[in-house]
């Protein structure tokens, strides 16, 4: 039984590192607000920072991060719960320095893959320890995918055909 | 050696293996209830089957949502065969065979299966179904999209939903939203499936069946063993990891299914079930000197008849 736990336990701790490790703060929310015909998901995402533009700046990453790892919150009809692009914990785990670059505030080209939405402005309020943002953004699933795929990092539908 | 070796581990990795055809086909409730069927009486019960080729002249929705599914699938790097270009060849095929003659005044050979097997198939069948309902002023959509294998039967991928209910956007642009917001998770669960068979193997089945004008039976015994046992024995040494299930059999028939074979064989050269089931057929021809008959099915499913060619 404390090995079973002991195993458990590494197995959290690795997975929580892998995440960690890749610069994003992991505390925030993202649902889908809608669909675009040109392969973006829009989302509503909640997330803190210790100023304004941190928790902006925060929240498109935290978007980008939940797109790849953690799937987008259904919220009512049309608007459906989506698989995360990157489903397997593996993935991650074995690719943890390419996510590490693609996260880097100043190298890494995650800001390339979300956007605002013209004349939608995010909401701003002061919460303990800082603020926290409620912002409308989009996200470019489809081209997230592709560059993944051409990375190698996941396989696409046509791999090993 | 050692060159032999890197030859085939280069091969191997290189390999790929024998895709699939994908094809997008309106349900069978889709068709019944938009009138897309044909009845056949036939003992005196009705059979009724889906008429495709109505479904395509009478619904733009259909052609709309098969276009659609087409390209975000050809984004996706898996381009769909189309059930319009399948049927229309289909046709030309018969039309071909009716009036091509040799020199000779000979015309083409074809038996009963040749011409069973002209039909629109394809190893995964995309199954849409798609209704537009109305809660009082406002209209929704519901949509459902099924992968089905048809060699086993089984789902492999799918996603469902209703669409948001809306009072003023047309019909088309609620189908339009729904292709659009179901598409991402069944192609996530139809990686799945494509991932577990390259982890895995090809899930297959396979028939066994036997000429009735030969003797021999599935209870024949060679070697004090029952051919069926023999047959058996062979398909748990060459299956992946030994996974097969005998769904049913008797001295005449026997089924094979969920039977995981190799994508690639020694040579690393791609196969399919009726790779996989030649190599059986020549195991029962040197050991036995057993005359075998095998007769593809896709991809994904073949024919052993025993007893002659």
């Amino acid at each position: 039984m404390k090995t079973r736990l002991l195993i458990l336990f590494m197995l959290l701790a690795a997975t929580v590192g892998a995440q960690k490790s890749i610069n994003v703060v992991l505390d925030y929310t993202v649902t889908c607000a809608g669909l675009t015909d040109d392969g973006s998901y829009m989302v509503d995402v909640e997330c803190k920072g210790k100023k304004p533009a941190d928790a902006l700046a925060n929240a498109k990453k935290a978007a980008v991060h939940a797109v790849l790892f953690k799937g987008i919150t259904g919220k009512a009809a049309g608007c459906t719960t989506q698989r995360p692009i990157v489903a397997d914990q593996a993935i991650l785990d074995s690719n943890v320095e390419f996510f590490k670059n693609f996260f880097d505030d100043k190298k890494g080209s995650w800001g390339s893959y979300v956007t605002g939405i013209t004349g939608v402005h995010p909401q701003t309020s002061k919460v303990k320890g800082g603020y926290m943002v409620n912002v409308t953004l989009i996200v470019k699933k489809d081209g997230l995918r592709q560059m993944l795929e051409k990375e190698g990092v996941i396989r696409g539908l046509s791999s090993g055909f | 050696m050692t060159l032999l070796l890197s030859v085939l581990a280069i091969n191997l990795l290189l390999a790929q293996a024998k895709k699939p055809s994908i094809m997008v086909i309106p349900s069978d409730v889709w068709c019944n209830q938009n009138g897309c069927v044909r009845n056949y009486e036939i003992n005196g019960e009705t059979l009724t089957v889906p008429d495709y080729k109505k479904a395509l002249q009478t619904s733009d929705q259909l052609v709309f949502v098969i276009s659609k599914l087409g390209s975000m699938m050809a984004d996706r790097g898996f381009p769909l065969n189309t059930l319009e270009a399948a049927l229309t060849r289909i046709d030309e095929t018969a039309a071909r065979n009716i009036i091509m003659t040799s020199k000779n005044g000979a015309s083409i050979k074809e038996n009963p299966i040749d011409m069973l097997n002209r039909q629109a198939k394809a190893d995964i069948l995309m199954k849409v179904t798609w209704a537009v309902k109305k809660n009082g002023p406002k209209s929704y959509i519901t949509y459902t999209l099924q992968g089905i294998d048809p060699y086993t039967g089984k789902q492999v991928a799918g996603a469902e939903g209703v669409g948001e209910p809306s009072m003023s956007a047309a019909a088309d642009v609620l189908l339009e939203e729904a292709v659009l917001e179901h598409i991402d998770n069944f192609c996530a669960r139809l990686q799945a499936h494509f991932d577990d068979m390259f982890a895995n193997g090809r899930e297959v089945a396979m028939d066994i069946q036997i000429w009735d004008d030969t003797s021999i039976d599935l209870e024949t015994e060679y070697m004090g063993k029952e051919l069926g046992e023999i047959i058996e024995n062979w398909v748990y040494d060459n299956t992946m990891n030994h996974r097969f299930q005998k769904s049913s059999s008797s001295e005449t028939f026997a089924r094979y299914e969920q039977m995981r074979i190799p994508l690639f064989n020694e040579q690393g050269r791609a196969i399919d079930t009726e790779s996989f089931v030649r190599q059986l057929r020549s195991y029962l021809k040197k050991t036995f000197q057993l005359e075998c008959k095998v007769v593809p099915d896709g991809l994904g499913h073949c024919y052993l008849i025993i007893g002659g060619k």
